[in-house]
């Protein structure tokens, strides 16, 4: 191809379909192009511009060479940069192997508007590598959930058997279930009641009971056993044999004239024993709020 | 009498749905009026009369079906009868008479609960109870005159029953009504009958023992 049709074939495409402004904002801009087409390239006169090709430049002819300087920067890259302060758009005729582009070359005034760095890719290479991407994420992705799932039913059997000797463990150190008598109540009838504490190694486990005598269910929604400002409830279970499942944010639900049943654990009960503990229930909001108080381990 | 009694048999018997507060103590304060019709010393005859008291009640539930307690109460009132001869400093007067009354109750009884926020309740007790009768105040016509040596003081084994209704104001304060019945023991001490309504307010906590 001469450098006549070249030039007829940038002008041509130049005129038929409106410069595409380059992708991305910044000074660096990347170009996928099918093939062929036109897009706008603004410069700066007191930058470089650097195109960058995928391929080997086989041709690039410049519309206006007197306020333009084209030159070869290697095989696959080409740098221009304005001769004049007030050149008008130009249009760079490119060729490679694989694109031809016509690049329309827009003087601006703004420096940032310049841009510096602009790479022109083959959109179907791109594609294809995003593919090949995409293909082997989903295949990476496939190994590792498998791998997971393995681990999952080697968990789920090994879990229960690890706290089955965590449990043994701790019954040796100590095992002892003693009698709490501390109760509460609110303004709303909702009685709370101390049962027992279960000593379980280092760790205590203290039970207590709701009653609702409220016409309202109550959602229990929080649980502490403080001691002061320091709460020492580091896991809440509650069952109850209310209809009603527990929703976000809520422990467990009793119904109205009904009762459930909770656990608190104590890591390190050691820590509390002797002083005068709060279990402190409420509902969300901190509605209901009841504060059975004088709870003592011993 | 009997009617409060078999309500309360009933409801002891039958599947409840009381709803005491279990391990609930309470402490109340009472104010009484009432009706007394009584027999007196120096006649056969029985009077009525209208009597005013105070009294203190402390509970302890140990189900949530009924609680028990305790009441100390003291009524107070003046008493007509139709006739009666006594001593006096001129002489013998015979007539009619008044006398005051002071009565001094301690009973235990079983209070049943039926409700959380408002509360029915039936209670029905045995105690006893001193009475002190004041000298006569004899109408001979003329004037009044009180009968020397007059005075007394008497004894009763005394059953009480009463219906009424709480109100629980929040969980420490119950406020209610009661209206009941007491009778004394025939052969135990004069004659003693009193329909009386209470007005009360409890004030109701968690004891550790």
């Amino acid at each position: 191809m001469s450098l006549r049709r070249l030039a007829i074939i940038a002008m041509a495409l130049g005129l038929a379909a409106a410069p595409a402004a380059a992708q991305q904002s910044g000074q660096a801009r990347t170009i996928l192009v099918d093939e062929g087409g036109s897009y706008e390239v603004l410069v700066h006169p007191d930058f470089v511009t650097i195109l960058y090709l995928p391929d080997k430049v086989d041709k690039a002819i410049a519309s206006d060479v007197t306020s333009y300087e084209v030159k070869a920067i290697g095989a696959t890259s080409l740098a221009i940069r304005p001769l004049k302060a007030g050149a008008k758009p130009a249009s760079l005729a490119v060729a490679t192997a694989s694109i031809k582009v016509s690049v329309v070359l827009r003087l601006v005034t703004n420096r940032d508007e310049a841009m510096t760095q602009v790479t022109f890719k083959r959109a179907d290479v791109e594609a294809e590598l995003e593919r090949r991407i995409t293909e082997q994420v989903k295949e990476r992705t496939a190994a590792l959930e498998a791998r997971i799932a393995v681990m999952q039913q080697q968990m789920d059997a090994e879990l229960p058997k690890l706290a089955e000797g965590l449990i043994a463990a701790r019954m040796l150190k100590r095992r002892e279930v003693r009698k709490l008598d501390a109760i509460e109540r609110n303004d709303d009838n909702v009685v709370v009641e101390t049962k027992d504490v279960l000593y379980l190694g280092d760790d205590a486990f203290v039970t207590f009971e709701i009653e609702n005598r409220d016409k309202a269910p109550y959602r229990l929604a929080a649980v502490a056993l403080r001691d002061g400002k320091l709460d020492h409830a580091t896991a809440v279970r509650f069952a109850s044999d209310a209809a009603e499942t527990a929703g976000a944010g809520v422990i467990g639900v009793v119904r109205p004239g009904g009762r459930g049943q909770g656990v608190v654990v104590v890591r390190r009960a050691a820590d509390v024993i002797g002083r005068k503990l709060t279990l402190e229930v409420s509902q969300p909001g901190g509605r209901g709020k009841v504060a059975v108080d004088r709870i003592v381990l011993r | 009498m009997r009617a409060p009694l078999a309500l309360a048999a009933a409801v002891v018997v039958a599947p409840a749905t009381a709803a005491a507060d279990r391990r609930e103590a309470s402490l109340h304060a009472h104010a009484i009026g009432g009706l007394v019709t009584l027999g007196g010393p120096a006649t056969d005859d029985t009077s009525s009369a209208l009597a005013l008291g105070v009294a203190a009640r402390a509970s302890y539930a140990t189900s949530n079906r009924f609680q028990y307690d305790a009441q100390l109460a003291v009524l107070a009132g003046s008493a007509d009868w139709d006739r009666g001869t006594f001593d006096t400093r001129g002489g013998t007067v015979t007539g009619p008479f008044s006398r005051g009354v002071q009565a001094a109750r301690l009973d235990a009884g079983v209070t049943l609960r039926f409700g959380v926020a408002l509360i029915p309740t039936v209670r029905v007790a045995l105690g006893v109870q001193g009475v002190r009768y004041g000298a006569a105040e004899v109408d001979n016509g003329a004037s009044t005159v009180t009968a020397t040596g007059s005075d007394a003081l008497g004894l009763h084994l005394i059953g009480s029953a009463s219906a009424g209704l709480d109100y629980r104001v929040n969980r420490r304060l119950i406020v209610g009504a009661a209206a009941g019945a007491s009778l004394a023991v025939p052969g135990v001490g004069e004659a003693w009958r009193s329909f009386d309504v209470t007005l009360h307010a409890a004030y109701y906590y968690y004891p550790r023992w």
